[in-house]
């Protein structure tokens, strides 16, 4: 899991110090949380379907970057684009081949099937690269910055900066070109979209291979801070899941605001109250939101869950 | 028997049920039209607790049911079929009926799971009642059928079988006869006529004019949420509001004067 | 029912048959674990397949059992039978609590609340150190004892599981096939005719989610006194989900499909050592495959080549 990059404070520091460091801890996460939560949307949105081998794209961007690198020697940007591309073909193929076969199989049985998938990508990747922690370099060698009296690594800006650049570009995509326009039409009507001519089975695969997308991307993003190993994945998948459900299931602007209250959540709980229970957090979240707000902060309707 | 007051339902900002009140007598059979979207499902719904209506209340023998939720208001011996066959699709036919009879046993968690001499007799019982309306519907070839596997004309045949082997007082029968061809609808009508002899109250919804004409005692009209007419079949058929609420549905004014 | 019956009776005769010719610890180490595997999983498909409802957290209460036998007897040093029982009663009340709001709640949202619900007791074991001994967890759990007879050898536990097994598994089939029985299934098929029906749904729901759970905690107990010694790392999302492949690949609609799952599941990275590294992968596989090609699982299997065979003879009867 992700470990806090400079936990390590002087003694005597007063709490609201501690609170940017904790601060800037939890929206470094909690960005990556976002867009593996983003990640779960794109595919609801598209599928009403739980991706539950999200997880498993952010692992196989970090993964095969790390491979890229260290065992190609390929230069930093040609494996960070390597990576996310093979993580992309990894998601289509897994709709192609696992997903678009069984569209109509009950929501139980969908279940299961993305759970394999994730399973099946997990035990391949531990063949690959064996059960070891694999570092990645930090994308830039500068040393940590010092704002107030948090230290904040070049890494984290890397993370913020990432997500924000992903946000925009997912964003104009929606907003401004077809395919986007097509796949929103998707998510809002199947039905409809059809009718207009839209290719839903193209979507759903498009969906998928923009999900694996996001995931890698915040793969490679995180690999440097946490180091990745072939079982990162599922808690950093189900905290991406709990962001989700906490933003509102479907809503995008939700997936990012959930991302970031449980990064910050989990942090702050880390330092003020027990290290040991941070993982509880997330899932405490994702429960009471499901007993009392299942449709989330920025769900728009309360719909039949 | 049965007594709507007031009754308001809106979906959004579609008002469903927009004060609707009536009363249903023992013993009678209620006809219960209305053009589509006129909220006769939603009626239904309301009275069997699917889900609470906004204000108003509803009254079944003097007792107040309106916040009861769906299971107690069936314990009151209410049941009721759906537009869309809600059969269990799984389970076979004869089971399906033994569900219906849901409320004829009691063995609960320990009986059902030690099975003492008394809960066999009870199942046997449920078994053999079941096999009755089974026999009644016509059904009989099918009881160890998948019920997902029977025609749709059966298996409007069977949900009726399922309500009636809960021994029902008041019965709410939600368009039985949509899909049935011409024949299946004779041998419907027939057989509700014979729901009468019975003693069961019964409300039906119902397109098909000659069905709902010739078997109600008396006819309500809902339109847009409001009752618009109510009365001996003879009557509404002829009432002004009502013609004018079908306007534009040409076939439905011709059943309606058929 | 009659059916059910026969299998029953095989599966006591096998059962009693097959020290015969089984010697190896190894073998009975493998056949206790499927026998407690076995036990949860009768309990997950009648939540499962039966009542229709998905869980994904009930290795949570596996390891609850295990924990509060493990906990009761090495440090408050209860008698293993009496701390097995108030585990089994205490995680039947944490159930029920926990699936007043849970079950509620359906498909996708369902399957990520019991998710949540595993997670955070997995979480409970690891940090209550002082109770649980955290990640290392507690050793020395003592051996069950009756009638003079302790239950140390990895025979004589197979004895013990096995006819906890088949007890759990008669109980199961006279429920299944009851007047709740139907009811759960009825409400697994429709919920809003069931309840229109006089079935109380939201009640038996919740029924069916602390019995299981119930089985659950049994099957923990056992686990943990037959390791003796008892840490997290069992009762985690992995093995949840392990569970509810047994439940799905084995059939969810039939109890003796169920056992079947859990028997696959549990044997088959034992016996195959080739597989070792590959069994993750192949896991994923399988799950994958069946889900795509036999979602009713091997019972579904079994049961269209019984209907092959039968209709076959048929035919040839109707040809003579
Ligand atoms: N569950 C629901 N959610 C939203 N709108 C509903 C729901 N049920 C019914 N409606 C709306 O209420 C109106 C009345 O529907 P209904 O009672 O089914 O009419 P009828 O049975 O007379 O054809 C319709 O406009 C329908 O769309
Ligand atoms: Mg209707």
């Amino acid at each position: 899991m992700p470990k806090p990059p400079f936990p390590c404070l002087e003694a005597g520091v007063g709490w609201h110090n501690q609170l940017i460091q904790y601060l800037v801890t939890g929206i470094t996460t909690g960005a990556i949380y976002a867009l593996v939560a983003l990640g779960f949307t794109i595919i609801y949105n598209a599928t009403e379907i739980i991706n539950f081998a999200q997880g498993e794209f952010v692992m196989l961007g970090g993964m095969i970057a790390v491979t890229m690198l260290a065992g190609l020697g390929l230069p930093l940007w040609l494996a960070v684009i390597l990576a996310i591309a093979a993580t992309m073909l990894i998601g289509l193929a897994f709709e192609r081949l696992a997903i678009r076969p069984v569209r109509k199989a009950s929501v139980m049985n969908l279940i299961i099937i993305t759970i394999g998938g994730s399973i099946l990508l997990k035990g391949a990747a531990m063949l690959i690269w064996g059960k070891d922690d694999h570092p990645l370099s930090a994308f830039t060698p500068a040393p940590p910055l010092h704002v107030f009296s948090a230290v904040v690594t070049t890494q984290s800006l890397w993370v913020m900066a990432g997500t924000v650049l992903a946000v925009i570009l997912l964003h104009v995509f929606y907003e401004r070109t077809i395919t986007g326009k097509a796949l929103r039409a998707c998510a809002f009507n199947p039905k409809a979209a059809r009718l207009c001519g839209i290719s839903v089975e193209r979507m759903i695969l498009f969906s998928f291979g923009l999900s694996a997308t996001l995931g890698a991307f915040a793969g490679v993003l995180i690999a440097p801070i946490t180091f990745t190993s072939y079982d990162v994945g599922t808690m950093l998948g189900l905290k991406g899941f709990c962001a989700a459900i906490l933003g509102g299931l479907g809503s995008n602007p939700g997936a990012i605001l959930g991302g970031l209250v449980i990064g910050v959540a989990e942090s702050l709980s880390s330092g003020y109250v027990s290290s040991g229970y941070k993982d509880a957090v997330a899932f405490l979240i994702l429960l009471l939101m499901l007993y009392f707000r299942p449709a989330g902060i920025l769900g728009k309707r309360a719909e039949k869950v | 028997m049965l007594k709507l007051e007031n009754i308001r339902k809106s979906f959004g900002g579609l008002k469903a049920l927009d004060g609707v009140s009536f009363e249903v007598n023992p013993g009678e059979i209620l006809g219960l039209i209305g053009p589509n979207g006129a909220g006769k499902t939603t009626l239904f719904n309301v009275v069997s607790g699917i889900f609470p209506s906004d204000s108003g209340s509803v009254f079944f023998q003097r007792k107040n049911i309106t916040r009861l939720p769906t299971h107690q208001i069936a314990r009151l011996g209410i049941f009721r079929t759906f537009q869309n066959p809600s059969i269990f699709e799984a389970m076979s036919v004869l089971e399906n009926l033994m569900v219906g009879n849901h409320l004829q046993g009691r063995a609960g968690f320990f009986s059902a799971i030690f099975k003492p001499p008394w809960e066999r007799k009870e199942e046997q019982r449920m078994r053999e009642q079941a096999q009755a309306v089974l026999k009644g519907i016509g059904l009989s070839d099918s009881a160890d059928a998948a019920a997902g596997s029977l025609p749709f004309g059966k298996l409007r045949m069977l949900e009726l079988g399922r309500a009636l082997c809960a021994e029902p007082h008041l019965l709410m029968l939600d368009e039985p006869a949509a899909g049935l061809n011409q024949r299946e609808t004779e041998d419907l009508t027939n057989f509700i006529a014979g729901l009468r002899a019975k003693k069961i109250t019964i409300v039906v919804i119902e397109h098909d004019m000659s069905l709902v004409m010739g078997l109600s005692d008396r006819v309500a009209v809902l339109d847009q949420g409001r009752k618009i007419a109510e009365g001996a079949p003879q009557a509404v058929q002829h009432n002004p509001a009502v013609l004018k609420a079908y306007l534009g549905e040409e076939d439905w004014i011709k059943s309606l004067r058929r | 029912m009659k059916r059910d019956a026969v299998i029953w009776a095989a599966l006591t005769l096998l059962v009693f048959t097959l020290p015969a010719f089984v010697h190896s610890p190894y073998y009975y180490s493998v056949l206790i674990i499927i026998g407690i595997f076995g036990i949860v999983v009768l309990g997950l498909t009648m939540l499962i397949g039966y009542a229709g409802q998905i869980s994904l957290g009930h290795a949570g209460f596996f390891g609850f059992g295990a924990y509060f036998s493990a906990v009761l007897t090495t440090r408050f040093h209860l008698d293993p039978w009496l701390a097995m029982l108030v585990g089994l009663v205490a995680t039947i009340v944490l159930a029920f609590l926990l699936g007043i709001p849970t079950l509620k709640l359906h498909g996708h949202y369902l399957a990520m609340a019991t998710l949540g619900l595993g997670m955070v007791l997995q979480i409970i074991f690891k940090e209550e150190v002082e109770l649980t001994g955290g990640p290392t967890g507690l050793t020395d759990v003592p051996h069950l004892k009756a009638f003079g007879m302790v239950f140390a050898s990895d025979q004589k536990f197979y004895f013990l599981v096995w006819i906890f097994l088949l007890v759990l598994y008669g109980l199961s089939i006279n429920l299944v096939h009851s007047r709740l029985g139907r009811a759960l299934r009825a409400i697994s098929s429709n919920q809003t005719a069931a309840g229109s029906l006089g079935i109380p749904v939201n009640r038996l729901k919740l029924l069916i989610f602390a019995v299981s759970a119930g089985y659950a905690s049994l099957a923990g107990s056992l686990y943990a006194h037959y390791l003796s010694f008892v840490n997290p790392s069992p009762f985690g999302f992995l093995v949840s989900v392990k569970l509810v492949a047994m439940v799905v690949i084995g059939g969810s609609q039939s109890l003796w499909g169920a056992l079947l799952g859990a028997g696959l599941l549990t044997a088959l990275p034992e016996f195959l050592a080739v597989l070792q590294d590959y069994e993750m992968l192949v896991y994923g596989a399988i799950l994958i495959v069946m889900m795509m090609f036999a979602p009713q699982g091997l019972a579904g299997i079994l049961a269209g080549l019984h209907e092959w065979v039968k209709n076959r003879d048929h035919k040839k009867n109707a040809q003579a």
